[in-house]
């Protein structure tokens, strides 16, 4: 229900105020966004400003219409495509400053400040910085300021009252925006995750974004290349809680075979008949094949469709589901190509020994070296053999190895395909995607005399928060390696873990290379903060400074889903239901309005004057006994009404008057004692 | 959106369900870019929605609505109706408006600000169209301070009925008073002589009781006098309708009044007998106010 307040709009002052308001919410909305554009687009977006110039009237819509051909120009000039950010930027911008030359009504105004706050919304989009926060709170402080200008009668007298209160109501919107900011229950984007995770088709996401998966061929690089991929690869639904995503391994082609320049499975491996052959059959074979499993999770996994055979399961998988087997080498495949969206259960244990005997043929190939390739690797692979007696040994000294080469995962490198690649990376460039950190340990282990294979797949993914489903995206694609620990079969290594830690201190490196997964988080923890100080510390000279840079960081710029459910379970609220969640942020709300509301009735009380109260006390109860005060009536002349209506008061009532006149007029310090006289008068007057 | 208080209201005005999808538009911006800062905005914006609610009810609680104050007008012009406010102590309301129900376009408000303790009228001017009663709905003292994002409302007193006088309009000269004699009475005996009172017939005076007393005595008569009246009769009226016979003879009353004129009303069966003064033209503009078309 609209409530039909008209104002008068004509009052100039008012519209001096409003608009002049307006002008400077628009510019420093804007601002960002005409700083970051082309310096002509940004000219042409503000160049409606003068259209004020030219009286309203025909001339102005003519300049005006003339105006948004040179912003149309401008942009399709100034961009490749209509569709870019800066583009769709760029015309907003334009648009709202035609719109702001042509406002004629507080309708217009409600308009623009809406629109400002989309403008600011996108203008976050292009990069988030401590900058850009006080910006956005600036913004919302001054459109508090506007929206008050528009309600108030009589703006231009009353502007500094406006300003105090707005900057004042601004101030207590914001522990709302706080209990919101940490307690409203967050969905990690893109929005079309949650559609695929309630069961929009995975194939229907895929239609333009389908990028080549790895298949019997791994070159160097080509992981790197599919990190950069949005498109979704798997969605899978877990009974129960969701294991940390650092466990999660999803395993898929299992590579021996390098030729110094790519990694490639055996001939024919997709054939139906060599599935079948090298599949685990039996209930004897899974049961041998791992042993000590522990951790076991259960899940339903939804594959998008690729035209390969390749299923993923959680490393190690050890059920088959119809139209699947399970390698020899712990890998899932399809029997048929998967030209459709597949969907299967399966179960898997996080943590496993495989037990599988090596045969000699697989011990030659998980040892071979390419000749004349890497001989760097092959000469440090040899005396980490030399100074090290024990397989354990080994792997920690080679691990030991890779935290001090000061190596770092990059998705860019510069490293030239070659027989040579991996020493590239690993003593020269030394950055490089998932694939040279394995591939390169892989080449180590071989040549300190480890067999140790490649596997490929994804690690991680996005979980939906306060779901079981994870998204797994081809952006999480990796590869890590396993090498042969003798009885405890097949381990797995995962240098991305070791590159994580390469900034550690040396005396805090672990003694033995296959790390724990606790051990994994920690460092990788310790790695994160590390980095966040090192973005932060450009921003900074004094340590406090640095200090609050880095708790805005981490509580604000980083506060994701995860560290919001682990901060409420940290301060005692357990984990819970979107629904729970949400009730708790009502309840957080309705508690911090009660508080509000008590605090103003406190300052109510504060400013109320005691002798005010007694005599408007004193004047009520007259009233209900038929003699009330008149608007703006003299007390001396109510005291003569009250005297002949109450004859037998009279006495007390003008003794009650007199002294209202005179503590009101003169001896304040007399206050309490009136307040006396009205409560003894009221009491001992009352039912007569 | 409602939420009934005592006897307060909210309501969400469209500013408010604008800024409100304008919150959603940037929950939506930030889950889809996993954008902090955007959601950060959004909060922001949401927070200041909740906090608004809260705001503006308490901008319109402590408030005591006392009495209405209502005087007559004419069709087609502007009423006041006046609310008498005060506020309660330690409180100030800002921004108070008045509004009559199902009055949308007829109606504006000079909003006025009420400091703690004070007593103000709160005018809310009405556009009154037809004559006769109008009896309004209900009527609430409102605000939308402080951001214009809810309304509250605050149920007033039940509003008193108000007496519209019909449009003063037509063309017709006052009738001649010549043209009245068939209406006047005879004159009856002289019933004696009083002392001269300001704004006597002159020639009425007694010379010949002023002469052997020195005083001025004017002659009484019993029954009507005969003095110029001017009669107001609907069948003197040269137009199609009623309604405009009736705007016609409300012209007539309004110049009568002004001329200081004696003058009586007869339309239809309904007769005001002749006289003058402010309560004889009340007197007048209600009878034509109220009057009905016979059958």
């Amino acid at each position: 229900m609209k409530p039909s307040l008209k104002q008068d709009y004509s009052f100039s002052g008012f519209w001096f105020s409003s608009v002049a308001a307006v002008f400077v919410l628009l510019a420093l909305a804007t601002l960002p966004a005409i700083v970051r554009l082309p310096v002509q687009v940004s000219l042409v977006c503000i160049l409606p400003v003068l259209l004020h110039l030219i009286p309203r009237g025909k001339w102005r819509k003519v300049t005006t219409i003339g105006l948004l051909v040179m912003l149309v120009a401008t942009i399709v000039i100034s961009f490749d495509s209509w569709f870019g950010g800066d583009a769709i930027m760029a015309f907003i911008c334009g648009l709202l400053w035609l719109k702001s030359s042509e406002m004629a009504g507080a309708r217009d105004s409600w308009l623009l400040m809406l629109a400002v706050c989309i403008v600011t919304a996108l203008n976050a989009l292009f990069g988030i910085s401590l900058w850009q926060m006080l910006h956005l709170l600036v913004v919302v402080w001054l459109l508090l300021l506007n929206v008050m200008i528009l309600q108030s009668s009589d703006a231009k007298r009353a502007i500094g009252m406006l300003v105090r209160r707005s900057a004042f109501y601004f101030s207590i919107s914001l522990p709302f925006a706080a209990i919101l900011f940490f307690m409203l229950p967050r969905v990690p984007g893109p929005l079309w995750d949650v559609g695929i995770a309630m069961g929009m088709p995975v194939k229907m996401i895929l239609e333009k974004t389908r990028t080549p998966a790895i298949s019997g061929t791994l070159e160097v690089g080509q992981v790197s290349k599919l990190q950069k991929s949005d498109a979704p690869v798997l969605i899978a639904e877990f009974e129960g809680t969701i294991p940390s995503k650092s466990r999660l391994y999803w395993r898929g082609a299992v590579f021996w075979d390098y030729d110094g320049e790519r990694w490639q499975l055996a001939e024919g491996w997709d054939r139906r008949r060599n599935i079948m052959h090298n599949a685990l059959k039996g209930k004897q074979a899974f049961q041998s094949a791992i042993t000590n499993g522990e951790d076991m999770v259960s899940y339903k996994v939804r594959v998008s469709p690729h035209d390969g055979h390749w299923l993923y399961g959680l490393d190690a998988p050890f059920k088959t589901a119809p139209e699947t087997v399970l390698s020899k080498n712990y890998q899932l495949l399809s029997i048929r190509p998967l030209s459709r969206e597949f969907e299967y259960e399966m179960k898997s244990y996080l943590k496993y020994q495989g037990t599988q005997p090596l045969l000699e043929s697989q011990k030659d190939r998980a040892l071979n070296i390419p000749d004349n390739t890497n001989p760097r690797i092959t000469t440090l692979g040899q005396r980490i053999a030399t100074e090290n007696v024990s397989v354990d040994d080994r792997i920690a000294a080679a691990t030991r190895w890779y935290y001090e080469a000061g190596l770092q995962h990059s998705l860019l490198n510069n490293i030239d395909v070659g027989p040579n690649n991996l020493d590239t990376f690993l003593f020269d460039e030394k950055f490089g995607g998932s694939e040279y950190l394995a591939g390169s340990f892989v080449m180590l282990m071989r040549a300190a005399g480890i067999p140790a294979r490649l596997v490929t797949g994804y690690r991680g993914g996005n979980v939906i928060a306060l779901t079981n489903f994870i998204v797994v995206k081809q952006g999480h694609a990796h590869a890590w390696l396993e090498v042969w620990t003798g009885n405890s079969g097949w381990s797995r290594i995962d240098p991305m873990d070791v590159v994580s830690t390469a900034t550690v201190p040396a005396q805090k490196k672990p003694e033995t290379a296959p790390q724990t997964e606790q051990q994994k988080q920690k460092n990788t923890q310790i790695t994160k903060k590390k980095k966040d100080k090192k973005e932060t510390s450009s921003l900074c000279e004094g340590e406090w400074f640095c200090s609050w840079l880095q708790n805005i960081e981490m509580w604000v710029v980083k506060f994701d889903a995860k560290k919001q459910l682990d901060t409420l379970d940290s301060i005692g609220l357990m984990r819970g239901t979107v629904g729970r969640m949400l009730l708790m942020t009502g309840v957080t709300i309705f508690l911090l309005m009660v508080f509000y509301m008590l605090m103003s009735e406190l300052l109510k009380r504060r400013r109320e004057d005691p002798l005010q109260l007694s005599y408007q006390r004193f004047a009520t109860e007259m009233g209900k006994r038929g003699c009330e005060q008149g608007i703006g009536e003299c007390p001396s002349v109510y005291c003569q009404r009250l005297s002949e209506q109450f004859p037998a008061h009279k006495d007390a009532i003008g003794t009650i008057i007199c002294a209202y006149l005179d503590v009101q007029y003169g001896k304040k310090e007399e206050n309490k004692l009136f307040t006396i006289m009205v409560k003894r008068f009221l009491a001992m007057t009352t039912g007569r | 959106m409602n939420m009934v208080g005592s006897n307060l209201r909210l309501a969400l005005t469209p500013e408010g369900i604008g800024w409100l999808l304008v919150s959603l538009v940037a929950f939506l911006l930030a889950t889809n870019y996993n954008n902090n800062v955007v959601f950060m905005l959004a909060c922001l914006l949401l927070g200041v929605w909740l906090l608004a609610a809260w705001l503006t009810l308490k901008n319109l609680s402590g408030l005591t609505c006392k009495q209405w104050r209502i005087e007559p007008c004419f069709a087609g012009g502007d009423s006041d109706f006046q609310l008498l406010l005060e506020a309660a102590e330690g409180r100030e309301h800002v921004e108070l408006g008045c509004k009559v129900v199902g009055q949308k376009d007829k109606q504006k408000t000079r909003l006025m600000q009420l400091n703690s303790g004070e007593r103000q009228w709160l005018t809310l001017t009405l556009t009154m169209e037809k004559r006769g009663w109008f009896v309004p709905k209900a009527a609430s003292v409102v605000s939308s301070w402080p951001f214009g994002l809810w309304c509250a409302s605050m149920e007033a007193p039940e509003v008193p009925s108000c007496l519209v006088y019909p449009k003063p309009n037509g063309t017709q000269s006052l009738p001649d008073t010549h043209q009245l004699d068939a209406d006047e009475q005879s004159l009856d005996d002289l019933s004696g002589v009083r002392a001269y009172q300001t704004g006597d017939n002159t020639r009425r005076m007694d010379w010949k009781s002023m002469a052997r007393t020195d005083q001025i005595l004017i002659k009484t008569f019993e029954g009507h006098e005969r003095q110029k009246t001017t009669w107001l009769n609907d069948k003197n009226v040269r137009v199609s309708t009623f309604e405009e016979k009736i705007e016609q003879l409300t012209r007539w009353v309004v110049e009568c009044d002004a001329l200081g004129a004696h003058y009586g009303i007869r339309i239809g069966a309904e007769t005001l007998l002749p006289g003058s003064g402010r309560e004889h033209h009340v007197e007048g503009l209600r009878l034509l106010a109220l009057a009905k078309q016979e059958r």
